[in-house]
């Protein structure tokens, strides 16, 4: 991931919008629609992406499903009802978060 | 372009060759390897599998491999949540109240000394559970080897641990009191040794349901 540091602590949040604008979605997919969403500028290594979507799993925020696709098994994560709480949650706190940093780094577009 | 079953198997195999040795791990990494290899086949002209892979290897090997690293804090975590659903059951109220009527009948029928043989056995009858349902699952019904399911060893043998202490305090049962605290205990301890074996079955019957039907 690019600016790995800065981008860290909103993994989880770009996980769940992701989730809650897609019906399902499988880690190599959400990996490829970050990069394509901000045209290369983010990319969410596979050591990041997989334990932040495990986490989410066993928190109960996001429901597994697998399904056999292209001789392989594919586990699809979705977001569960409490997965779908949160979600408004995280996306409100980085809302806010970004406002803050705005006011400190740009008061004049604050 | 899409990969064909003996190229995934190859990846599955070198995999588990790197040490990624629980089923529900390594599938997911076969699919994204798989995933990004096929990516990489149709954007380049060239359609030899093991030269791509072995590029992919090169630059992720390390990154991939860092997942299977971090699975134990989610396994852990995902026990304990199931552990608790399953405490909260009122089966395990039942369990409790059965387990200490049925100790405080031994101790009222048999001498001492019996009673204490019979509690120095109670951590293996919790212990024998999870070992029975690891071996028909993973021996007889041949079910691959997964994250949350070895964890769970762990609280086992803790729980495996409780009834040795107090197996030592039960020479002191000289009172009532005494012996009603060491017969609460113990079936607590049973009685939570009997939740994880449930949580067990479960876990198993969801991995078997998830993987072994698809694979």
């Amino acid at each position: 991931m690019s600016n790995s540091k800065l981008y860290k602590g909103s993994l989880t949040t770009i996980i769940l919008k992701l989730l809650n604008e897609n019906d399902k979605m499988y880690g190599y997919e959400i990996t490829q629609r970050v990069k394509e969403l901000t045209k290369g500028e983010l990319k969410i290594t596979e050591g990041a992406l997989y334990p932040a979507l495990h986490k989410l799993e066993a928190e109960g925020l996001l429901d597994v499903e697998v399904a056999k696709v292209d001789n392989r098994l594919r586990k699809y994560y979705k977001l569960t009802e409490t997965g779908t709480k949160e979600t408004v949650n995280k996306l409100e706190e980085l809302a806010e978060y970004i406002k803050t940093m705005q006011a400190l780094v740009n008061p004049k577009l604050a | 372009m899409k990969l064909t079953k003996e190229q995934i198997q190859f990846i599955d195999t070198y995999l588990e060759n790197s040490d990624v040795v629980f089923a529900d791990i390594r599938m997911e990494m076969v699919d994204h390897v798989a995933s990004d290899i096929e990516s990489r086949m149709q954007a380049s002209t060239t359609n030899d599998f093991y030269n791509v892979f072995k590029g992919y290897m090169v630059q992720n090997k390390a990154k991939l491999l860092k997942d299977n690293r971090q699975f134990l804090k989610s396994a852990d975590i995902k026990i304990w949540r199931a552990f608790l659903k399953e405490f909260l059951n009122p089966l395990t109220l039942l369990i409790f109240l059965a387990s200490f009527g049925g100790f405080y009948f031994l101790y009222s029928n048999f001498n001492i000394e019996t009673f204490r043989l019979i509690i120095s056995y109670v951590p293996l009858i919790g212990l024998s559970g999870f070992l029975l349902t690891y071996v028909v699952y993973h021996k007889v019904k041949n079910l691959k080897r997964f994250s949350v399911v070895e964890r769970l060893a762990m609280p086992f043998l803790v729980f495996y641990q409780i009834p040795n202490i107090i197996f030592n305090f039960s020479y002191q049962a000289k009172n009532l009191a005494t012996v009603l605290w060491i017969l609460g205990i113990v079936s607590i301890v049973l009685t939570l040794m009997l939740v994880l074996v449930r949580v067990s079955i479960k876990l198993f019957k969801s991995y078997e349901k998830q993987y072994k039907t698809l694979a």
